[in-house]
């Protein structure tokens, strides 16, 4: 009897460090619905954090996250440009920061399953010197908003918000 | 040692259902003669007191025979009888409970003392747990699943995280660590990260909620440029 509970468990322990890759089915991609969109529109905030106890500029707008961790670490941000770029699918839009670095937003992708559309959106910074300082891909419905904050201006960082498929 | 050095009584019987399972005490007592016929024979119970007798008697028949090529172990008995002379005139407040009180005892709970049954269940059950904790770790993907990438900027995007995700350095993988800030509850979020390249820098993911309840989280991409100064 103990050495069939003992096999018993034993099988489990095995079967469960076993098992996980076999037992979960690979989730296949959807394949996605190309929907004739050309092009989507993004708008990019541009601010300037620093530490001068300004407060937030009411110019920026509605961004109740500035008040919140992490960027409750600045307690100063102030509104710097506002463009919009016009993101078409396979193009590079890019933008000149105040920093002489360039902001660069491509549309790679639309995905569209069922009642919910996805936009897949590529974003980099580049540095003055032409070097790449960061670069990211994001998925986001129409209107959500991603920050990229972290390159060094003025005493303080530049932070972007970037919000993409507005109106 | 033992008077059953070639014992014909140790041999197996078909067990009764009824019978009660000998301990471990009651069949090296047996072995050494200590019980009579008239008692219960461990060895005619079944299979398994069958082989502990055996083993008994070949460990008894080993340690028989180096001890008799001993000479320390001439009066090792009338020592050992001597030892326990002397630790019984040593009083003691233990609770003593007679052979026969045992014997009542076991058999009022029906479990003989070699009964290791609840254990093993109880490691059964850890197991199965621990089993259905690792299924539930695989499936979640495990703690760093979510910790995106920093490195050489020239390599795929792609293989950056992948190789990120599966090596991540300790240091890089405190500090890249996904948080999740001011966040009351848990809604679909409307942005997601799906890769990012920090290069050399050091840099963290952060989901926070959005501006009213029909957004959902959004994204923040932080690069700690040295040149700011550090982390938020």
């Amino acid at each position: 009897m103990k050495y069939l509970a003992a096999i018993s468990a034993l099988a489990l322990a095995l079967s469960a460090l076993g098992t996980p890759a076999l037992a979960q089915p690979v989730p296949r991609p959807v394949p996605a619905q190309q929907p004739d969109v050309k092009q989507v529109k993004a708008e990019v905030i541009v601010l300037h954090a620093t530490n001068e106890g300004k407060g937030i500029d009411p110019n920026i707008g509605d961004l109740p996250q500035l008040k919140k961790p992490p960027f409750s670490a600045y307690d100063t941000y102030k509104l710097l440009d506002r463009p919009t770029l016009t993101l078409a699918r396979g193009q590079v839009a890019s933008h000149k920061l105040p920093n002489e670095g360039k902001l660069n937003v491509e549309l790679k992708d639309i995905l569209v399953e069922k009642d919910s559309e996805k936009l897949v959106v590529g974003a980099s910074i580049d540095q003055p010197d032409g070097k790449r300082f960061v670069e990211m891909t994001v998925t986001s419905a129409r209107g959500g908003i991603f920050f990229v904050a972290g390159p060094a201006y003025k005493s303080g960082i530049l932070v972007l918000a970037i919000r993409v498929g507005v109106p | 040692m033992s008077k059953h050095s070639d014992n014909p009584r140790i041999r197996p019987t078909p067990a009764s259902s009824s019978a009660q399972a000998p301990s471990d005490l009651d069949l090296m007592r047996w072995l050494d003669g200590e019980l009579d016929d008239s008692e219960a024979a461990p060895g005619q119970v079944d299979d398994v007191a069958a082989r502990k007798l055996r083993d008994l008697e070949l460990v008894g028949s080993l340690v028989r025979e180096r001890a008799d090529g001993d000479p320390r172990a001439d009066g090792i008995a009338d020592a050992v009888m001597a030892a326990l002379a002397a630790e019984k005139a040593v009083p003691h407040e233990a609770k003593v409970v007679t052979l026969a009180e045992r014997r009542a005892d076991r058999v009022a709970t029906g479990r003989p003392a070699n009964d290791n049954a609840r254990s093993i269940f109880a490691l059964a059950a850890l197991a199965a747990a621990a089993a259905a904790g690792l299924f539930f770790w695989g499936r979640g993907g495990g703690p760093g699943s979510e910790e995106l990438a920093s490195g050489d900027l020239s390599a795929p995007m792609d293989q950056i995280v992948a190789e990120r995700a599966a090596t991540p350095a300790p240091e890089a993988a405190l500090l890249t660590e996904p948080v999740v800030a001011a966040q009351p509850e848990a809604r679909p979020p409307a942005v997601e990260v799906a890769a990012v390249n920090f290069g050399a820098r050091q840099g963290s993911v952060f989901y926070m909620g959005g501006s009213d309840a029909a957004d959902g989280m959004t994204a923040v991409v932080w690069v700690t440029d040295d040149a700011a100064g550090g982390r938020p």
